[in-house]
């Protein structure tokens, strides 16, 4: 796992392929919603929340199909499968490095987009906001690997990855932006409990379902 | 590997091809392996028996199964019938999954291109036992890649790659090899040298399946060799016979004139 992880992100330092059409399409997204709503409209910590986690769900989704790209190119998909391992552990260790550079995303975006949109009114509990993060950034990239891994097998993978990851990534979105609100209001974990909860149990059960159904993805 | 003319120990229309597999238990043990791709059936009932120490050259015409037989032997094909034992474990019981101690090299090099051959086979060596850095300079230099091995794998050539491919295919010193066109993009002195290579393995009691379209040099380093025709073994020579009799025993298999040889 951590050596499929390791390698990712080996690739991911030498090519920056995945994080800079990741940070350039979250860009994209921010500016779209400053040009789209009144920019006195867009103050608040609903907003603040919403919009880092619609940017990040929109960019990470897109950034992940390059994931797999890598694997397709050369068959290295292939050389995975010849590999001597567990192959839940190769969704485990692409996972990771997904949420690695999602989670560098969000901590660039959250910062930016708070004070993009001005800061007052903000009072962030940080313990909370971690958690929030670290489970929400999580779950897409366990979403998003599986929907990848998925949709690489079909020649239509870049229009199938979003088909098959927003339905199910519609919970986590609601889920981390209430949580990320209420922690940018200084609320405590327990405050936002059933939000981190719902978070924490999407991100058992995609992940779980990566790690069982990677052997037949795997397969041809 | 043969000298004057071959005995032709032949099974015909997918007999049971096992008596070609004669020093020791078979390292692959197939009956019956069948697979299709939608309607299109590819493999018909493939009895096979690779014997440890054999070189096995599987030759046919395009499109009659040898590269999916490759590929369902490696581990990473399911088929859609039969069994399947390779180096002594059954294959898809259950849960698909490689058997250890199997090299594939396939069509594409199987590499990462934006990492360097070096790391490439560092990569691959992590999940091996034993002592990670002396394996991954053991397989460069037996692939003779070392000049090579700190540029970038998208700017080697394609000779260059092929190397690297056979280097990553032989990185755990496989017990089975299953080389899919091998001689591919590889220069005289670099097809001399998998051929050294292959007989080395041999000498070493590895066995090897290779699929080739290269009549001249597969009578040279294979000990057998299967032909297929539309998805059945259609003939079983051991020893392999020189290049001209391989050409008439294809041609009376399959009805075609043998394609030219895969080196580029």
């Amino acid at each position: 796992m951590w050596a499929i992880a390791r390698k990712d992100l080996a690739i991911e330092r030498r090519t920056g392929e995945m994080l800079s059409s990741l940070l350039l399409l979250a860009l994209l997204v921010v500016l779209v919603f400053a040009f789209a709503v009144e920019p006195e409209r867009l103050v608040g910590p609903e907003i603040a929340a919403g919009m880092t986690w619609a940017t990040l769900l929109f960019s990470g989704t897109l950034a992940l199909n390059r994931s797999f790209a890598i694997e397709r190119e050369s068959g290295a998909w292939t050389a995975l499968a010849l590999l001597p391992v567990d192959r839940g552990s190769i969704f485990l260790g692409k996972m990771l490095a997904n949420f690695v550079l999602l989670g560098f995303a969000s901590l660039v975006l959250l910062p930016s987009i708070s004070i993009l949109l001005g800061t007052h009114g903000l009072d962030p509990a940080p313990v909370t906001l971690a958690l929030t993060l670290v489970l929400g950034v999580l779950g897409i990239a366990a979403i998003g690997t599986l929907c990848a891994a998925i949709a690489s097998r079909s020649r239509a993978r870049e229009v199938l990855m979003p088909l098959l990851a927003f339905p199910l990534l519609a919970p986590l979105l609601i889920a981390a932006a209430r949580a990320t609100t209420g922690a940018l209001v200084g609320s405590s974990p327990s405050e936002v409990q059933p939000w981190l909860a719902v978070l924490l149990g999407f991100d058992m059960i995609f992940a779980t379902a990566g790690w069982l159904a990677f052997d037949w993805i795997l397969e041809e | 590997m043969q000298d004057g003319t071959p005995s032709l120990a032949v099974a015909r229309d997918g007999a049971s091809v096992g008596s070609g597999a004669p020093h020791g238990a078979a390292l692959v043990s197939a009956r019956g392996l069948s697979k299709s791709f939608g309607l299109l059936p590819v493999l018909r009932g493939i009895d096979l028996d690779v014997g440890r120490g054999e070189v096995v050259a599987v030759l046919g015409p395009n499109g009659t199964g040898k590269s999916t037989l490759l590929r369902i032997l490696a581990g990473v094909m399911r088929p859609g019938g039969g069994a399947l034992r390779v180096l002594g474990s059954e294959l898809f019981p259950g849960r698909p999954g490689p058997p250890s101690g199997v090299g594939y090299l396939g069509h594409e090099p199987l590499v990462y291109r934006d990492l360097t051959p070096r790391e490439n086979l560092d990569f691959f060596a992590s999940f091996l036992p034993g002592d990670r850095t002396a394996r991954v300079e053991r397989a460069l230099s037996r692939a003779r890649l070392e000049h090579a091995a700190n540029r970038k794998t998208h700017l080697l050539s394609r000779g260059t790659l092929q190397r690297l491919a056979i280097a990553r295919a032989t990185l755990g010193d496989p017990e089975l090899l299953l080389l899919d066109e091998p001689f591919t993009g590889l220069d005289p002195s670099a097809s001399a040298h998998l051929e050294e290579l292959v007989a080395e393995a041999r000498r070493a009691g590895r066995s090897v399946l290779l699929v080739s379209h290269d009549l001249e040099s597969v009578p040279r380093i294979a000990t057998r060799v299967v032909l297929l025709h539309r998805g059945r073994v259609a003939r079983d020579v051991c020893p392999a016979p020189d290049p001209q009799a391989l050409a008439a025993a294809w041609c009376e298999a399959t009805g075609e004139t043998p394609d030219v040889g895969d080196r580029a």
